[in-house]
């Protein structure tokens, strides 16, 4: 009984902090840029769109521009890369049992950038698409490399051990990688895009990114946290899992499904951005036990936060010039990881 | 297993490190010192160009060498040295460019020796006298250059411009060693008479009528500029414009947000080659509605060998750019 209530003040203390987190990053990446808004003009500016109001002198009107066109998306998308990161990190580092894992160790992201790298390679433009062909010829290669993954892991294992498919995932991902490098070495007047885009950023989406992200995002969380039991119980091992009365063939392929639709879908709209999927877990791990029920949610939130505060770093340290954010999320990452690893360290011993 | 992943890895960093200092690897100052006694060494032997030869020469990596003849098979690693070449009447004489080379058309004909990376052997393969290579890749491909000069062929290293005066001493230099020392001096004061007279057809812009001038020369969503200490801003002082991002140095990624609270009165564009419609582009961006440039639809997109190539065709970039920040006042 004591330890059930000391428990659930557990979880209510992570959520408190993660959501406070979660919102106060917001708060600051939304309010603070190269061109300083007060905060009261910001919310002033927010709440006007809400109820449609207009603001009509010059320097109102820029503001507007500013928090509404340009910085309320970046914030917002980097959040849903973020917390999409995150949540498939945590997952693959559950169901591979490998914390080495992260998002792109199935070799999605790769294929995710095949797709726009090609794209930008060769000019794509598909008609009905025009500026959105990237994203989604990006989304379309993620999800067919997958697939592809997951059929050779199968081929060559039916049983389709944790070992078959990291050793898939790895492989594909230096043969796509391959095929990056050789269209970077081809490519003559194209090569600053593609390198802008394999180095990662949320700058100048806009709102239709958002659009596209988002169904992928609500569709592979849903599928996640709905298996978030099952991937207790694949822990402690596919045949403890099998005992339990699980259908471990079938949900380690819904989950890998899943957690590449995020990945897959983030990489399409902001380029692959390192260490948010494999840092985030492992802390909230950490920090909060090993419980995919709230592990996962807990990623989400605190990857999404986080991606936000980088982003925010990126483009204000040496403002109005910017740095890459996968520097940003590394630079800041590895230290607070270290710490915790440190301080947890004597205290917890398990999980991963 | 685990050891397989971090070797992949390792490779892969190792790839992408070496991918970031050949994509960056452009900025190699401080190698220009050479420039001064090299001039004065040769000055004397300018006057009369048939008689000049053997000449001595100091490189801008300060290697000195002496030329026994007029250079007749001449390899250009670099196409601002190509078209600098061409300017001086050597187009027959050069035997080789660099993959990179699109001007003038005559550059077509011309055996390809490599970009980024050289292709020694192709290089040493058509007997250059002569390899005009550059500065700015001298150091990252010294092992490659040393293998050229270990096979007989003399290498002068040009040194690299950072403004219109750094381009006529490229000329010079062009012209010193290679016999054309005249014709460099021609072109350089043809240079500075074009220059002037742009100068002073704009010369009734007022202060208060001065425009300021945002370069792109990356396009969104890696959005970046060009700030003090590029041929964009001295082109903009000739042409008397400001430029938007004087705040800045050199070429520079920047924040979207900053564009805005410039809000420059003409945009410049100089990526029409790796993307469609640039101009289109920005004028429909989100958010850039109310910026000067955009709500007037003066945005432009101009060749961007003309306004950032070392060589004799920036007075047509400074013609270029004059015609669309000033279209009422400039006129060619």
């Amino acid at each position: 009984m004591s330890t059930q209530t000391s428990l659930t003040n557990k979880y209510v203390l992570a959520y408190g902090v993660t959501v406070a987190f979660f919102f106060l990053s917001m708060l600051t990446a939304v309010s603070i840029g190269t061109v300083s808004i007060p905060l009261v003009e910001t919310v002033n500016i927010i709440g006007g769109q809400l109820f449609h109001l207009s603001i009509d002198d010059h320097i109102g009107a820029m503001h507007t521009n500013i928090i509404v066109d340009i910085r309320l998306p970046r914030v917002l998308l980097a959040g849903l890369v973020g917390g999409s990161l995150a949540i498939s990190g945590a997952v693959f580092q559950g169901l591979l049992q490998n914390p080495l894992a992260d998002p792109y160790i199935l070799g999605v992201s790769s294929g995710a950038s095949v797709g726009a790298v090609a794209t930008l390679f060769f000019n794509i433009s598909i008609p009905l698409l025009g500026l959105y062909t990237l994203p989604v010829l990006s989304i379309v290669t993620a999800l067919l490399t997958m697939f592809v993954v997951l059929f050779f892991a199968r081929q060559a294992d039916r049983a389709m051990r944790v070992e078959t498919i990291i050793l898939t995932g790895v492989i594909f991902s230096s043969f796509l990688g391959s095929f990056i490098s050789l269209i970077i070495a081809l490519t003559d007047d194209r090569l600053q895009q593609i390198m802008g885009w394999l180095l990662g950023s949320v700058s100048m989406r806009g709102w239709d990114y958002i659009g596209i992200i988002l169904p992928f995002f609500i569709i592979g969380t849903l599928i996640l946290l709905m298996n978030s039991k099952e991937l207790n119980a694949l822990v402690f091992g596919e045949a403890r899992a099998k005992h339990l009365g699980v259908d471990v063939q079938k949900r380690k392929i819904i989950i890998l499904v899943a957690g590449s639709i995020l990945t897959g879908a983030a990489v399409a709209v902001s380029g692959a951005i390192g260490f948010v999927g494999l840092v985030i877990p492992h802390m909230m791990r950490r920090l909060w036990g090993p419980d995919h029920r709230h592990l996962l949610p807990l990623s989400i939130i605190t990857g999404a936060g986080f991606l936000m505060l980088t982003d925010l770093v990126s483009r204000t340290i040496i403002s109005p010039s910017v740095l890459p954010i996968g520097v940003i999320t590394a630079l800041i990452g590895a230290p607070v990881f270290a710490l915790i690893l440190m301080k947890q360290r004597k205290g917890m011993r398990g999980g991963l | 297993m685990k050891r397989l992943i971090l070797l992949l890895l390792a490779v892969m960093l190792s790839a992408g490190l070496l991918i970031g200092c050949g994509a960056g690897g452009s900025d190699s100052g401080g190698a220009n010192d050479g420039t001064d006694d090299q001039t004065e060494k040769t000055e004397d032997n300018g006057e009369s160009e048939a008689s000049s030869f053997p000449v001595t020469v100091t490189d801008a990596l300060d290697n000195e060498m002496t030329l026994e003849k007029k250079p007749e098979r001449i390899v250009s690693v670099i196409p601002s040295n190509t078209e600098i070449a061409f300017k001086l009447g050597l187009g027959e004489k050069l035997v080789g460019v660099s993959d990179h080379d699109n001007y003038p058309k005559e550059v077509e004909d011309k055996k390809r020796v490599g970009g980024l990376e050289l292709n020694i052997e192709a290089i040493i393969d058509l007997k250059p006298d002569l390899v005009l290579a550059h500065a700015s890749s001298a150091e990252s491909s010294g092992e490659g250059l040393q293998q050229i000069r270990d096979a007989g062929v003399p290498v002068f290293v040009v040194s690299e411009a950072k403004d219109i005066e750094g381009t006529y001493q490229t000329i010079k230099q062009i012209g010193n060693v290679t016999g054309t020392s005249d014709k460099a001096d021609d072109v350089i004061s043809d240079m500075k008479d074009d220059f002037a007279s742009i100068r002073d057809q704009l010369d009734e812009v007022d202060n208060d009528e001065r425009k300021s001038v945002f370069f792109e020369v990356s396009p969104a969503p890696k959005l970046s500029t060009a700030g003090t200490n590029t041929f964009f801003d001295a082109l903009l002082q000739v042409i008397h414009a400001d430029n938007a991002a004087a705040d800045m140095d050199g070429w520079t990624p920047i924040d979207p947000e900053a564009v805005l609270d410039m809000n420059p009165d003409v945009i410049v564009t100089t990526y029409g080659t790796a993307e469609d419609n640039p101009v289109d582009n920005v004028l429909n961006r989100d958010g850039w509605g109310d910026i000067n440039a955009v709500a007037n639809e003066n945005v432009y997109n101009v060749d961007s060998d003309l306004v950032s190539r070392p060589g004799p065709r920036l007075t047509q970039g400074a013609k270029e750019l004059a015609n669309v920040v000033y279209p009422d006042v400039f006129d060619e």
